[in-house]
């Protein structure tokens, strides 16, 4: 409400930030496997005196260091501006309140990308051990960086003892961090083996090492694949128990009915999970041969819908809120929606950032509606609204007020704002609900 | 003796393993540049053993009957633990199914693969996709809502125009109108009749791959660039995972968009507008709507059928009249004709879709 807002048709905000967010997450969490990946490797390599399996590492680290410190790094960029244009105020909460983690954050980063470059254009001038210790050094920093970032997206979830204490540590180290990083890691191991397959799978067949790194990579996805499931155990477990009820939810219960996207999606990421390890085996570890780049293709577009589908769980779990138990998702806080009850407190006066000529109708939708809601693309208000007129916008509005009245309150923001200016909203839906699509 | 040396033994003296061993060391299966159209023919076996495997689960709750019908199904996607799921992966798997088949059946003719000496594989292929779409057309009948019913009532009528069609539409029907004896026929022909064909057929088709293998396509014979694998276990195994690949997409399908049911179907009732057939037959059914109602003498449904009959006999035929020993020229009509047949199939399949409804 501080802030002016990015506002997105079409794929709507949340679809732009998801979008830039998966591609990141895919790439970055190969940062870390593959951090850990490139030296233990190349340890190996070393132990066994393996001149070609070195050359393999020489190969992958050219792959990786582009793909990771470019592209992953041009993703991240995205994400700030994503973040910070669809959903200034969640941002700038998340910035005043983990100023410390950031800059520990940030820190790491920068280390993870010089011993990165050390490690690359070290391959031919370092000394053997002088370069093992560079890559250890990537590993290191490259594991705090998740340690790190882990807390805060966590913290997002799960605050716990945050909202009593507001304590950094409480807010780092919250109810659902161990998990996660138990989950983040394993994740990160298999990226690494299956990115490790990509370098394997273009060796030519003649080359006998070939073989040997699809056989070797393939084996990173094993404790992924035999510890997962305890990983999504424990998370679950750990989860408050609002959200452990909303993977329950459907139309008539677990297994019955239609169950809610939000469960049939979380169980698509096990099913995938297991179709992965035995497409890794059937395909690297017990047929190596026929273990083509186009076969990867399609392993990878698994990995990267396991990816999307966990990263979107674990948003939607979020809801209503973007900050649990603190900010909606439409950054009102919390406190602020309690004490908006009642019907007389005005929300208008703290839209501090307005359009030239926007009625307070629209700067309400804008506000309270956009950062999830399109008129016409992703969760389409003209189609939700489809048939309404404006009085029965406005009952439909007074419904979605604060308090345990409000039907909608464990998946959406209440709706806030006096009985004047909930009129105004409801003018301004109804003319746009009203309006062909085609008129914007 | 430890265990696994017992069961070996048991095993070994009572089948004939050996031969089994011999005969799938010495199977090896082609491999080029364009081997990967290889894989549809197992992914339609695939589709179908899933098919199989979830068609019986349903089984245990479908009741056939002109009150049944409808009412349990909607008790399996609302009532039956995961029924939703097993519903919704038998409908999509028998599409995806179909899918496969008609791009396995696409490969196999640009291949030539209907060429002495495989003739038999050919037809008992064309054999298998008929029943195919008799199975659709018969599963889409018996849940019995709206829309099934009505695309089920246009079908049958269609047929009705072809000579001795009436005949084979009453025994359909179970007489003159749609009923309960509709219910039960399509129910009988979808779960025994036509399963039973389908096996005999193909293990016929299996038979004749084991014996003559896969086609290498010409230029790539010519120019000797090509490699045996073993078919086990490396072809068994790049097989587990196309069918892996397979079986993802069918979740993802199945689980976020699970296949809907609409509401009872009420045979008194006006045709709902936009009726359309499944998308199998979609190409069939724009081309009949564009035919007036009188072509000369003859009328214009049955003008369209029987170009239909005239295509599917000179599609079926190929073998006969593009025989290995034939000429470059009658080759390059067959590929003609192929071309013409795939943007016929896919041009008329959208336009069936956006045509405005009628």
């Amino acid at each position: 409400m501080n802030y002016p807002q990015w506002v997105i048709e079409g794929v709507g905000g949340p679809g732009v930030i998801g979008l830039i967010a998966v591609s990141h997450v895919f790439i970055s969490q190969f940062a870390v496997g593959g951090g850990v990946f490139l030296p233990v490797t190349e340890y190996l390599a070393r132990k066994r005196g393996d001149a070609e399996m070195l050359e393999y590492c020489h190969a992958h680290s050219r792959f990786f260091v582009i793909l990771t410190s470019v592209v992953g790094a041009m993703f991240g960029i995205g994400i700030w501006f994503a973040i910070g244009l669809v959903n200034p105020d969640a941002t700038a909460f998340l910035i005043r309140n983990f100023v410390l983690a950031w800059t520990i954050e940030w820190v790491w980063f920068f280390l993870e990308v010089l011993s990165l470059v050390v490690y690359y254009y070290g391959w031919k001038t370092l000394s053997p051990r002088t370069h093992m210790m560079v890559g250890w050094a990537y590993m290191f920093t490259s594991l705090m960086t998740l340690v790190t970032i882990n807390g805060i997206l966590t913290f997002m979830l799960s605050p716990g003892n945050w909202v009593q204490d507001h304590s950094f540590w409480s807010g780092m180290f919250n109810p659902t961090y161990w998990p996660s990083l138990m989950m983040r890691f394993l994740v990160c191991l298999a990226l690494a083996g299956l990115y490790g397959l990509i370098t394997a799978s273009r060796m030519p067949k003649t080359h006998g090492m070939r073989t040997h790194m699809l056989q070797y990579s393939a084996r990173w996805f094993i404790p992924t694949f035999v510890l997962m499931i305890f990983g999504m155990a424990w998370y679950y477990f750990k989860l408050p128990e609002a959200q452990q009820a909303m993977l329950y939810s459907g139309v008539s219960g677990f297994a019955r009915g239609n169950l809610a996207i939000l469960t049939r999606i979380s169980m698509l990421t096990v099913f995938f999970t297991c179709t992965m390890g035995l497409m890794i085996y059937f395909g690297a570890y017990a047929n190596p041969d026929e273990f083509t780049t186009g076969k990867i293709v399609f392993l990878m577009l698994s990995a990267l819908f396991v990816t999307g589908a966990g990263e979107w769980t674990r948003e939607v779990l979020r809801k209503p809120y973007v900050i649990g138990q603190v900010m909606y998702s439409n950054g009102v806080l919390a406190a602020d929606a309690q004490t908006m009850e009642d019907a007389e407190r005005p929300i208008v006066p703290k839209i501090h950032w307005r359009r030239a000529g926007e009625s307070d109708g629209e700067a309400m939708f804008r506000t309270e509606c956009r950062s999830c809601h399109t008129l016409d693309g992703y969760r389409p208000l003209r189609e939700f609204l489809k048939g309404r007129d404006e009085k029965s916008i406005l009952n439909l509005l007074r419904i979605m007020r604060p308090g345990d009245k409000n039907p909608y309150r464990h998946i959406m923001p209440p709706v806030v704002g006096s009985d004047t200016e909930l009129a105004s909203l409801a003018h301004y839906l109804g003319m746009e609900v009203a309006a062909a699509p085609a008129s914007h | 003796m430890n265990i696994k040396d017992w069961i070996t033994r048991f095993v070994e003296e009572r089948l004939p393993v050996k031969a089994f061993k011999d005969l799938s060391a010495h199977k090896t299966v082609p491999e080029h540049k364009q081997d990967f159209w290889y894989y549809f023919g197992g992914i339609s076996l695939f589709f179908f053993i899933l098919l199989v495997f979830t068609g019986m689960v349903l089984l245990f709750q479908y009741q056939p009957g002109l009150e049944s019908s409808h009412a349990s199904v909607l008790r399996i996607v609302t009532k039956v633990d995961f029924g939703w799921l097993i519903r919704s992966i038998h409908s999509w798997a028998a599409n995806l199914m179909l899918v496969a088949v008609i791009i396995h059946m696409f490969s196999v003719y640009f291949m030539k693969a209907y060429q002495k000496p495989r003739e038999l594989t050919w037809f008992t292929g064309l054999g298998l996709l008929g029943l195919c779409m008799g199975l659709g057309f018969t599963g889409y009948c018996l849940v019995w809502d709206d829309m099934a019913f009505f695309a089920t009532k246009i079908g049958i009528q269609i047929m009705e125009t072809v000579p001795g069609g009436s005949y084979v539409a009453n025994i359909l029907r179970g007489g003159p109108g749609m009923g309960g004896l509709t219910i039960q026929r399509m129910f009988a022909l979808h779960v025994v009749i036509i399963p039973w064909i389908f096996m005999a057929l193909l293990g016929a088709h299996l038979f004749f791959l084991q014996i003559h293998g896969n086609k290498i396509p010409e230029g790539i014979e010519k120019s000797g660039k090509y490699g045996r694998v073993p078919f086990f276990p490396n072809f068994i195994l790049s097989d587990l995972y196309v069918w892996l690949i397979a079986l993802n997409l069918l979740a993802v399908l199945a689980a976020l968009f699970p296949w809907p049911l609409g509401g009872e179907a009420d045979p008194l009732a006006p045709a709902p507008k936009g009726i359309k057939p499944e998308w199998y037959f979609m190409a069939m059914f724009q081309l009949l709507k564009l035919m007036p109602a009188e072509v000369g003498p003859i009328n214009g449904e049955l003008f369209g059928n029987m170009l239909f009959g005239i295509a599917g006999a000179i599609w079926a035929t190929v073998p006969i009249w593009n025989p290995a020993t034939a000429t470059g020229r009658r080759g390059k009509i067959a590929a003609y004709i192929g071309f013409a047949g795939i943007v016929w199939l896919i041009s008329f399949t959208i336009w069936g879709y956006v045509a405005k409804p009628v």
